[in-house]
This record gives structure tokens, sequence and C-alpha cells, in this order.
């Protein structure tokens, strides 16, 4: 081992978490390194000083009093609605993480669903439908050169998928269903 | 008649007494909040809220780790929370450098002089800066611990180790000779 590699090592090697043979490794090359020793020497002696020093920064420190008190009082308060929903399904999830996968699933598939509905023809056709108050109408719809076009027969809607020839023609039909007749 | 196999009931988690655990981590917790978030009093409150959060998700604790491990981590989203919501005291690096004068020699070996200037350097380091160097040292955590409860990799928590022990270095005076070779 290398001092380059036992320098990016030495805090798992403090830690004692490196693999046995990396552990063994780095403890040679620091019987070995004078420059390694003393970082190794360095870092403990920084640990325990900032430790000790810390510990002596906070010691005067104590919980407060009636600090049981203070928190069974914030749990009896009551949870925001949002909070208990939250805590609900954090709950759900704990007991049931195959269930919570499954019902984000059955959501992820319910929007997709309503997605899918939304831009399909049958939809796009009762909307129009719906509002259409001539004999004809001509909608697009997200197929390629493809158009719905109704008409209105024998006092029922008759729905086609009809290609641009047919749309133009429809047109022309529409203009002179609507336009009174020439002499 | 064969008498019918006892079937043993699961395991319930023992009930948790708050009592003991404020008695028995109530002190750490509180003196790591303080030097996390720089002040005693919001500290205190910010435990406070780590027992409301830890009894309130009990049932989500497996014993996976240690009891204090675990409400560490509540206190250090706590910590998180109240740093970005802005409520922390900011310390200029400024008023510390300003602060940093030459010690008179009565008070030149005295550690708790150290230890308050010690702690003072620590509030102004940057956030990411001051967590590691609290896991580091005074939580005595891993590396490994560390990147767990802070959500980034080893390599980066060695490397805000590094720079946080470098801003130390150019905060603390030299007469606590806290980083001689």
């Amino acid at each position: 081992m290398d001092c380059h590699t036992f320098n990016g090592l030495l805090h798992e090697y403090l830690d004692g978490a490196l693999d046995a043979g990396v552990q063994d490794a780095a403890s040679r090359h620091l019987q070995q390194c004078d420059a390694c020793r003393q970082a190794f020497l360095r870092e403990q002696a920084l640990a325990n000083s900032i430790r000790q020093s810390l510990e002596q920064a906070t010691a005067s420190l104590s919980v407060r009093p009636g600090m049981r008190l203070r928190v069974l009082e914030a749990l009896k308060s009551k949870p925001s609605p949002l909070g208990a929903w939250r805590a609900a399904w954090q709950r759900f999830v704990a007991i049931r993480p195959a269930g919570a996968v499954a019902a984000v699933m059955g959501v992820v598939l319910f929007l997709l669903c309503i997605q899918f509905y939304r831009r399909s023809p049958d939809h796009a056709a009762h909307r129009v439908v719906a509002v259409s108050g001539g004999s004809t109408c001509i909608i697009n719809v997200p197929l390629p050169a493809h158009a719905h076009v109704f008409r209105l027969q024998d006092n029922a809607v008759v729905d086609t998928i009809a290609d641009e020839s047919a749309i133009a023609d429809a047109k022309l039909s529409e203009g002179s269903e609507q336009s009174p007749a020439k002499p | 008649m064969a008498a019918a196999p006892r079937v043993s009931a699961p395991e319930k988690p023992a009930p948790i007494d708050l009592q003991e655990l404020i008695d028995s981590h109530g002190g750490r917790l509180l003196r790591s909040a303080c030097l996390l978030c720089g002040n005693a009093t919001e500290a205190q409150d910010l435990v406070q809220e780590t027992f409301v959060q830890a009894l309130k998700s009990a049932h989500g604790f497996r014993g996976d780790s240690a009891v204090y491990t675990w409400l560490h981590g509540i206190l250090l989203n706590l910590c998180r929370r109240s740093y970005r919501k802005g409520r922390r005291l900011v310390y200029e690096e400024e008023r510390v450098l300003e602060a940093s004068v030459q010690p008179s020699p009565s008070e030149g070996m005295d550690r708790n002089f150290y230890a308050t200037r010690l702690a003072a350097a620590l509030r102004a380091l940057s956030r990411e800066h001051r967590e590691v160097i609290v896991l580091r040292y005074y939580e005595n955590m891993k590396i490994e611990e560390i990147a767990r409860q802070t959500g980034v990799s080893k390599g980066t928590v060695k490397s805000r180790l590094h720079y946080a022990v470098l801003c130390l270095e150019r905060l603390i005076p030299r007469e606590m000779n806290l980083f001689a070779s």
C-alpha cells in the first residue's frame, strides 16, 4: 500500500471498517512510513481534542424540567388533518408495504386510464355530439388523416371515421344542406 | 388425544417508557442539538420535538439500530428543517475572527475558554461542515454511519470532514494547539 492509498483510507482504518486484508496492509504500511504514522497520530489527537472540548463546552446543559409533560401535551394536541393522513399512510406502509405498493400502482393505473380515455375518439365524439346542433359535424381525432363525421340520418346520429376526401365531401354536402337551393 | 402444538404469539415491541428515554438519552441529545443548531433554547425545543416525533413513529422503529441512533436521526432531520426555516442564529465568520483575540496568560490555559472558543468556531461553519464535525468527533460515528445519516456518499463525508477541519483550523486560536502536528 502506498501513502496516497493509505491517506484515502485513513478514516476507515481508524473506524476498523476495512476488509481484513486491507486493514493488515494498512497496518504494515503504518509501521514502515513515518509520514503516514504522523498523519494517523494527528487525526487521533485531533479527534480526542475536539471531542473533549465539545463535551466540555456543553457539559452544563441539561434537559429542562417538565420535558415529559411537555412531550405528552404536544402529543395530545390535535394533529392537523394532513398530518393525520400522513401518519395513517406511514402506518399503513410500515404494516403492509406490499399493499402500499399495490395502492400506488392502482392510483397510477387509474390516472393513466383517465388520460387514455380523454384521448380516445369515443370521448371526443361524446363531447361533440352533446354540443352539436347541426345535421353534420366534423371533428379531428388523434388518428392521422382521419376524422369523425357525424350525420343526422333518420333522427339518429351516424358516426363514421373518414379520411380527408370523405371529410371534404361531408363539408360540401353540409354546405349544400345549409345553403338555400339555387334557382 | 394429542395436544395441539402451541403457536407462540408474535412478539410485541416493548412499550416505550418516555421518562426512561428522556433520562437515558435526553442529555446527550440536547448537547448534540446545541452543537448542531448553536442555540441552547432552540436545542431544548428540538429535543422535545424529537421525543414527540419518536413516540409518534415508534411503530416504525424495528430495532435495526440503537435507540440513541434512531433518536439522533430524528433530531438531525429536525435540525435541518429548523435551519431551512431560518430560525437559527447566524454567526458570521468575521464575528468569530474578531472574537479570537489573543488570550490573556491567565485564561490561556483555561480549558473552558478553549471549549467555548471551539463551540463558537463550530457555529461559524456551514451546516454541512458543522454536521460532519459533530457526528464524527462528538458522536464518534463511523464514516459509513455519517453517510447513512446525512444521505450522502462516504467520499462526500470525507471531503466535508477535510474542509471542515481546515475551516476550524483557520478559526481556532493557535494557542489552543488543537491542530498541532
